[in-house]
């Protein structure tokens, strides 16, 4: 080995040198993501008032606040993870109960990673042309919810799967030899046993669908209600869709910040809640 | 009242290809629509540099450059930060702050992709306006946006290939007297290579598939960039930004457009999941133990009163 | 002898195609305590899991040969394996309580059988507690989770568990494994008391707890079965010397 790159690179030295970089990358990724959540918080939260949260949008969303667009948020996402949910646990049930490792789970897996991986603008293409146009749903709460069930269903799938597979396997021996069938055993011990790993998959769904903006303004529209949505099938506008448009369109700066806060906040508390209570799930059982 | 073991396993069975069902229905109609167009104007159109879908031209080269551009831009800034994130978190940082910073992590992960655009409008575009010069929406910012959003998925699934990585060969290679960056370098990430390249080929699947933080900050003009100062647009943006108003022949092509997207995100997930195929998930205690032909109950050690 | 009970006859199970268990033939009689011994691994809880049929259902495992209960052949196939485990219940090696109270786990099988009248329920939990000798331990937290009991009350619930069920034959799979001595003890004198109300079969590793309890003793080794007999016999006068070599501890 050339001596100077020795006298250099001195393993004691190279250690010093790799732990700097290393540790200075690492404060500078994590401080960029900390500081964006900074910022939009410090220049948003301030507008945030009871008034914003509870009032109609006036003037393209110049003034007033964003009640209706809060419902729809709400609609859409209720929709999407309440039709999202038994394909994600069935799935899961299937996988982890019902079938041994082979080809037909390796599909079904490479199904839901690929789900996973498919943009969300092409989920937005996707849902236009099959619930809008083929379906005839037009754009709708409806449409959109269910585009969303779809883009949440790998989340879903994983953190079940994950869930179902973290409870004691004796649970089935046991109920099953109480005299259990095995749908029995799976509703009354291993889904219960299962729902707060369950859970955390349908809140980080909730999330993923609360921040989604290219798949919801191809299926919900992005025009902007004037009244609280009183059906499914009528369109709205997100609270994502409502962001883009202030911000991009430079409607309001100010309505736009608390619209962000009012976002990033709900979804962090959303994610974190889904941190907590994996955490707690995964403790009971370790 | 007692559903038949074998009704109940059909029916999950039906759920369990939804998701199998959803892609291919998504490639069915995005093909429906879109690939009539290709075939009409043919590849060499389509993959030409003329993109005036008002006059009937639709070559989308310039946009899947866009693309390419601004994916390897995000990577080149992903990238290392993200693996070096994933590096000090799962080796060398205490246990406290990964208690922190894990959690930290995933919760960022969940900041809508609007969000970090509009950061892109405030604070980059402002930022190489008066710092590079151009008009600041450009190549460089959509690179520099879609690189932090990378991020939490490159450090997510490196941490999960770095923490897959027996704790011996660690103990094996310090014992034998090898620091701790020599451990990380000759034993552990060379254990853990094929899922950091996982992360990172997912990493470049969510940066060719971003679209409204890219819309926001790349200028979108549907040219040759010559300098990263050059705004451009990618083929997401493109779908974007005219599927609002595209009818008839136009639509079509956006729809080709996106198939051109599907089958890259799929290429590259296939991909991650061929890096990753060593990694099957962990079987149930229950059936390792049936597989080597004695049940687990079996393997339970002597019992402590077992000569009392 | 009378009829056995159970009887099974040229028992071969593998898991994956890999044999865990060959030709075994073994008389279980009704109304005894039947012991099953030999070293881990020897195919002991293969055997014993095989006659309620979870070694099927759960293990995947692949079985030959019959099993006759009650003159009835369990492994011919269109077997309602719900009425046979209520008939041959279950005891696992670690106490296993369900999520939930210590009364949900004791109703959990009759509630699933169709006992519904919460006077039957009560009465048939104090009459199961009462036979596995935990009533007076837990008569007052009947509303608690069964995960505060002790190691030796989970599994003396287990017990009661499945009594509730009123079967006619009981499989315990090591029960008193990673038990207190106190608690085995007790364990020991519930069967005592209770070996003529039921047909057990216990599988242990511990020979002396075989000697103290059973009336009849089978050795497995490998996946064979070498010898069985009256429990008295095998011990004091084995036919195989491997079974005299493996009851003297000195091998296994």
């Amino acid at each position: 080995m050339n001596a100077r790159a020795q006298r250099w690179l001195a393993p004691r030295r190279a250690q010093a040198l790799a732990r700097f970089v290393l540790w200075s990358l690492m404060a500078v990724a994590i401080g960029i993501l900390i500081l964006i959540l900074a910022f939009v918080l410090g220049r948003g939260l301030r507008h945030v008032t009871w008034t914003f949260l509870t009032a109609m949008p006036l003037d393209s969303g110049r003034a007033g606040g964003v009640l209706p667009i809060v419902v729809g948020t709400l609609e859409v996402t209720a929709l999407g993870v309440a039709a999202a949910t038994p394909l994600g646990v069935g799935t899961a049930i299937y996988l982890v109960e019902y079938t041994r490792e082979g080809r037909l789970t390796r599909i079904i897996r490479f199904g839901a990673e690929c789900l996973a991986g498919v943009p969300s603008i092409i989920f937005g293409l996707f849902g236009f042309v099959l619930f809008v146009l083929t379906l005839g749903l037009g754009w709708s709460i409806l449409a959109a919810g269910l585009t969303l069930a779809f883009m949440t269903l790998p989340t879903l799938i994983r953190t079940s799967e994950e869930a179902l597979r973290a409870v004691p396997a004796r649970y089935l021996d046991v109920s099953l030899s109480l005299g259990a069938t095995k749908w029995q055993s799976i509703r009354k011990v291993l889904l219960p046993a299962a729902f707060p790993g369950i859970l955390t998959g349908l809140i980080l769904g909730i999330g993923r669908a609360i921040g989604e903006t290219a798949a919801v303004i191809f299926t919900a529209g992005s025009s902007l209600p004037h009244r609280i949505p009183r059906s499914l099938s009528e369109g709205t506008r997100t609270l994502s869709v409502h962001f883009y448009q202030l911000a991009r369109e430079g409607i309001s700066a100010d309505n736009a910040y608390a619209t962000a806060a009012v976002l990033v906040l709900a979804i962090s508390l959303i994610n974190l809640g889904a941190y907590v209570t994996l955490n707690r799930f995964m403790r009971r059982y370790r | 009242m007692r559903l038949p073991d074998k009704v109940v396993e059909r029916a999950l069975l039906l759920l369990a290809l939804s998701s199998v069902a959803v892609l291919a229905s998504i490639a069915f109609f995005i093909v429906r629509e879109g690939a009539p167009l290709i075939y009409r104007v043919g590849l060499s159109n389509f993959f030409s540099t003329d993109w005036h879908p008002t006059a009937g031209r639709f070559g989308i080269l310039f946009m899947l450059v866009g693309s390419l551009a601004v994916t390897v831009g995000a990577l080149a800034l992903g990238v290392p930060l993200g693996i070096s994130c994933a590096i000090v978190l799962g080796e060398m940082a205490p246990p406290r702050a990964r208690r922190i910073l894990k959690p930290a992590i995933e919760i960022l992960a969940g900041i809508p992709s609007v969000v970090y655009g509009f950061m892109g409008i405030v604070v980059v575009l402002p930022w190489i306006r008066e710092h590079l010069g151009g008009p600041g929406a450009s190549g460089l910012a959509a690179a520099v946006i879609l690189g932090i959003m990378i991020l939490p998925t490159i450090i997510a699934i490196s941490l999960d290939a770095l923490e897959a990585v027996p704790m011996s060969y660690r103990d094996g290679s310090l014992a034998m007297g090898a620091t701790e960056w020599q451990t990380v370098r000759r034993v552990v990430l060379p254990a853990a290579r094929s899922g950091i390249v996982a992360a990172v080929i997912l990493g470049t699947g969510r940066a060719v598939g971003e679209t409204m933080a890219v819309v926001m900050v790349a200028g979108n003009a549907v040219q040759l960039p010559h300098s990263p100062l050059d705004p451009l647009r990618t083929l997401t943006a493109n779908l974007a930004l005219e599927m609002g108003y595209a009818t008839g022949d136009h639509r079509a092509a956006l729809f080709a457009t996106g198939i051109v997207l599907f089958l890259i995100v799929l290429s590259l997930n296939g991909a991650a999941g061929l890096a990753r195929r060593r990694r099957r998930p962990r079987p149930r205690p229950r059936r390792t133990a049936s597989v080597a032909g004695v049940p687990a109950s079996e393997r339970i050690p002597p019992s402590p009163v077992s000569d009392p | 002898m009378s009829a056995p009970k159970v009887s099974i006859r040229q028992l071969g199970i593998c898991y994956a195609g890999a044999p865990a268990v060959r030709d075994v033939d073994l008389d279980i009689p009704k109304n005894a305590i039947t012991a099953v011994i030999g070293p881990a691994g020897s195919g002991k809880t293969s055997i014993l899991r095989t006659i309620n049929l979870l070694s099927v259902d759960v293990d995947r495992a692949e079985v030959k040969g019959q099993i006759r209960v009650d003159d009835r052949d369990i492994l011919a196939g269109g077997v309602d394996r719900v009425d046979l485990r209520r008939r041959v219940g279950m005891v696992f090696a670690t106490p296993q309580p369900l999520p939930g109270s210590v009364y949900d786990n004791l109703v959990y099988g009759p509630r699933l059988a169709g006992t519904r009248r919460r006077a039957d329920l009560d009465a048939l939990v104090e009459s199961s507690l009462r036979a596995a000798e935990l009533w007076d331990e837990v008569k007052d937290r009947l509303r608690r989770s069964a995960f505060l009991l002790s190691g030796g009350q989970q599994q003396r619930l287990c017990i009661a568990r499945t009594l509730a069920l009123g079967p006619e034959v009981v499989l315990l799979d090591e029960p008193c494994s990673g038990l207190d001595p106190i608690s085995t003890f007790k364990i020991e004198e519930m069967m005592r008391s209770l070996r003529d109300r039921f047909t057990w079969v216990l599988v242990t590793n511990n020979t002396k707890q075989a000697a103290r309890v059973s009336q009849r003793t089978a050795f497995v080794l490998l996946g064979q079965m070498i010898e069985q007999g009256p429990t008295g016999q095998l011990f004091t006068a084995p036919k195989d010397p491997r079974t005299g070599d493996y009851v003297e501890g000195r091998f296994g």
